[in-house]
């Protein structure tokens, strides 16, 4: 119960982070996302299951504060990643801290790559501005989950 | 049948992921639809009510700063206004002889930015005026250097506004000394493209796009954008504008809605 409770409190915090945070602290058009960080290391620390459905969730929250045009792409992007750092859950203990990190930052480029051409389908975009905006997401997240993992033991 | 529910717990985790990208697409195919919109009036209508969280000292830093900008523009709009004041006379004048039907001033409403979203890029923001002040969806939303979106979801005490820059957006403009129509599409941050343009139209850098008015949201002579690159690619019929907005949405404090205007009215 007091877990649970705990829980929703950190999830109310990261939205409102997220809600409210965020936009202040935006490099060029692209904003730290605080739903992802808290995402990966619940996935790691509860699995695949709670992983894709809190994904689901929360990717489906954050669609719903955008235009609706691209309703879905939070909630499926945030869906695989919670899958895949779920198996980390249970192997954190046998892979190596070189195969885990490359895990981790793997999944942080997947999900940028991910949701990057979701969003510009159909524009006629520069390869090279989606390619910034997909390394500028990975560079935040990265130092973000960096930080946080010095504070926040992945177990 | 046991071992059907041995390899379906087996594979649980696949299975719900199976399901969530299914349900995700089913959404992303179906968007906009008026449950999803009803859903994120609900939604909006419960961030609005959670007390604003931003940080008030740094705002307060920034009005002084904000208010002696908006001092000399209002000085500078004095001045111009003056002028139109006159050319207004004469234009009134000029239709009366011509017989023309007169039109009506646009009603609008005051409203602050409250939100701009949770997603990783900008694409709405929410306002914090709703149906209580008269706003309705499909509503022009404006800023002093133009236009910003229009409204989309309405909830009783906020608005949330489709903003110019979404990918969805588009908008019949017309641009140039001639007035030649096209479609403005969004790009990427500042900037978009106008289609339908005919190869080699007499349009150069610096020209300004204005709304057509062939909708039944904007109104015509609207300021979108100015014409920031012309680029005639060799056997295509068309040129290729790319154009910068005039409004950067994620500097907008203060808007305006245009209240008793547009197909939500």
């Amino acid at each position: 119960m007091a877990q649970g409770l705990r829980f929703l409190a950190i999830l109310v915090g990261v939205m409102a982070s997220q809600l409210f945070l965020a936009p202040t602290l935006k490099i060029g058009t692209v904003r730290p996302d605080f739903v992802l960080i808290f995402l990966v290391f619940f996935s790691v620390r509860f699995g695949r299951v709670p992983g894709i459905l809190l994904g689901f969730g929360v990717g489906f929250l954050q669609d719903l504060t955008g235009s609706l045009s691209v309703l879905g792409t939070n909630a499926l992007v945030k869906s695989v990643v919670g899958y895949s750092l779920g198996t980390l859950s249970g192997n954190l203990a046998v892979w190596t801290p070189r195969v885990i990190n490359l895990y981790i930052y793997g999944s942080l480029v997947g999900h940028a790559l991910l949701y990057q051409l979701m969003m510009i389908q159909g524009l006629h975009i520069p390869l090279g501005i989606v390619v910034n905006n997909i390394l500028l997401e990975v560079f935040i997240s990265s130092i973000m989950i960096t930080g946080m993992r010095y504070m926040v033991p992945l177990l | 049948m046991r071992n059907l529910f041995e390899i379906l717990a087996f594979f649980r985790d696949e299975l719900l992921l199976m399901l969530t990208i299914l349900i995700s697409l089913t959404l992303f195919l179906t968007a906009a639809s008026p449950q999803a919109m009803a859903l994120q009036k609900l939604y909006t209508g419960i961030i609005t009510s959670v007390p604003s969280l931003t940080l008030g000292l740094s705002e307060m830093m920034s009005y002084k700063e904000e208010n002696q900008a908006l001092r000399q523009r209002l000085m500078r709009y004095a001045l111009i206004n003056a002028e139109l004041a006159e050319a207004g006379r004469e234009n009134d004048q000029l239709r009366r002889m011509l017989h023309f039907t007169e039109t009506q001033p646009y009603d609008l409403q005051v409203a602050e930015v409250i939100n701009r979203g949770a997603s990783t890029s900008l694409s709405t923001v929410t306002l914090n005026v709703g149906t209580n002040q008269s706003v309705l969806p499909n509503q022009p939303v404006l800023t002093m250097d133009g236009l910003l979106g229009k409204t989309i979801t309405v909830a009783q005490k906020a608005t949330v506004v489709h903003l110019v820059n979404d990918r969805n957006f588009r908008l019949s403009v017309k641009v140039g000394a001639e007035g030649l129509r096209g479609i403005l599409e969004p790009l990427y941050g500042p900037f978009a493209e106008i289609s339908g343009l005919l190869l080699n139209s007499p349009i150069y850098p610096g020209d300004r796009v204005l709304s057509s008015g062939f909708s039944d949201i904007y109104p015509k002579n609207m300021p979108v954008a100015i014409v920031d690159e012309v680029v005639n690619v060799p056997g295509e019929n068309f040129s290729r504008v790319r154009v910068r907005l005039n409004v950067d949405p994620s500097e907008a404090e203060y808007v305006f809605v245009m209240v008793g205007r547009g197909a939500g009215s």
